[in-house]
């Protein structure tokens, strides 16, 4: 490979390592609440069937 | 390197190799619906088109992250250069199913409203000022864009017609992409499954590949550091001839730290630019077959004391002049003009 080439290489991954680390603690971190509807009353699902 | 046109050029290798792929992705397919089948909780099934949209978007992520592992694989051990062969079957393979992963998608979650799908992707989850409940889709959808791009212009058509240093820098949006799936998968199913499975799989998969460029990346810059340039009217060291295996080479840094290979063959030393006009892979770590320089990555082939591919090919390199004295190979790193014939420098008179 060229210098240019590796070097950008290099810096690349040096930006996205961080980016990425701080999505995924975020995606956990901040999980969203369950929608309202996410369990079904169970004489709902009775009737449903 | 291409006379005559051919869409592909097959080869026995080339064929088992992308039949062993696809055999390799169709079990991954399988596991994951029976693995993700068989442990959904009580009440938590999936729907057999969700289950198999997720497999298919997972054994694309994990094609995509083994690709991004192989060139650094490759540098830190020569048993992966023979996958660096064909790596562009495996990347197009890696969007199709990314391909089928979005079509599912957006027939599944999309396809039934009055908007057009794409509008929909893009507009049904405004939250795109919140990390919880983030509209996940989109990154997914850019990631696709820029896979698309690099997929429709694998072909070595592209490459000779935009030219290597701009096809190189186009499709190094695939390490862009690969973050943005990332992101896509934890915001998406990591954040809405309970299984923490999922996160284990993409953070590994993430935290692997970016781990092995950057020990790889700073290796390399690290080798040009220790080789300190040190040109004398043009002159470097290269070390004792009897260091170089027949048939192999060295590899040097040259003026702006551009590396120059310098092979040893026949009884005679020649140097050329390290760099194949292909994709710039390093034709110092290939052999002389031959009578020719062929490049480890895709196998072009140059002839060492001229830089020239062998007709009917009409490639050629830097070549740059090489003298030995009591056994130590000097190079003048001032490039010549690509395809210039430089006399070998021959050892036996060096060392009688």
């Amino acid at each position: 490979m060229r210098r240019a080439h590796r070097t950008a290489h290099l810096a690349l991954w040096v930006i996205l390592l961080p980016v990425m680390a701080i999505t995924g603690w975020a995606a956990l971190a901040y999980k969203p609440d369950p929608a309202e509807n996410a369990a079904l009353p169970a004489a709902l699902i009775e009737e449903a069937s | 390197m291409a006379v005559g046109y051919k869409a592909v050029i097959w080869n026995g290798f080339k064929t088992s190799y992308v039949l062993t792929l696809w055999a390799a992705i169709l079990a991954f397919i399988a596991s994951f619906i029976i693995v993700t089948g068989m442990t959904q909780p009580e009440g938590e099934s999936f729907h057999p088109v969700q289950l198999v949209m997720r497999a298919f978007g997972f054994a694309g992520f994990s094609l995509l992250s083994f690709i991004l592992i192989i060139g650094p694989m490759a540098r830190i051990t020569p048993r992966f250069k023979p996958l660096l062969y064909n790596r562009r079957h495996m990347g197009v393979s890696a969007f199709v199913l990314m391909l089928i992963h979005a079509a599912l998608a957006m027939v599944w979650y999309h396809g039934f409203s009055d908007i057009s799908p794409l509008l929909s992707v893009l507009t049904t989850n405004a939250n795109y000022d919140r990390i919880g409940g983030f509209p996940f889709e989109s990154l997914g959808l850019a990631a696709f864009l820029i896979l698309f791009v690099m997929a429709a212009t694998s072909h070595d058509f592209w490459l000779a017609n935009l030219g290597a240093p701009f096809w190189k820098a186009l499709h190094m949006g695939v390490y862009l992409a690969f973050a943005l799936l990332v992101a896509h998968i934890l915001l998406g199913v990591v954040q809405h499954e309970k299984s923490p499975a999922y996160a284990f799989w993409v953070m590994g998969s993430a935290a692997l590949v970016t781990a092995l460029h950057l020990i790889t990346g700073w290796r390399e810059v690290s080798k040009d550091r220790r080789s300190g340039f040190k040109a004398e009217d043009g002159w470097v060291e290269a070390g004792p001839v009897n260091d170089i295996p027949n048939d192999r080479a060295v590899i040097i840094p040259g003026e702006g730290r551009e590396r120059i290979a310098v092979f040893r063959y026949d009884g005679q030393v020649s140097a050329i630019s390290n760099a194949c006009k292909h994709q710039n892979g390093p034709l110092g770590e290939g052999r002389i077959v031959n009578g020719c320089v062929v490049c480890p990555w895709h196998g072009y082939e140059y002839k060492p004391r001229d830089g020239r591919s062998p007709a009917p090919f009409n490639e050629k390199i830097a070549t740059y002049k090489v003298a030995i004295r009591n056994g130590i190979v000097f190079v003048n790193t001032k490039a010549l003009p690509a395809g210039t014939d430089v006399e070998p420098a021959r050892i036996e008179e060096a060392q009688p």
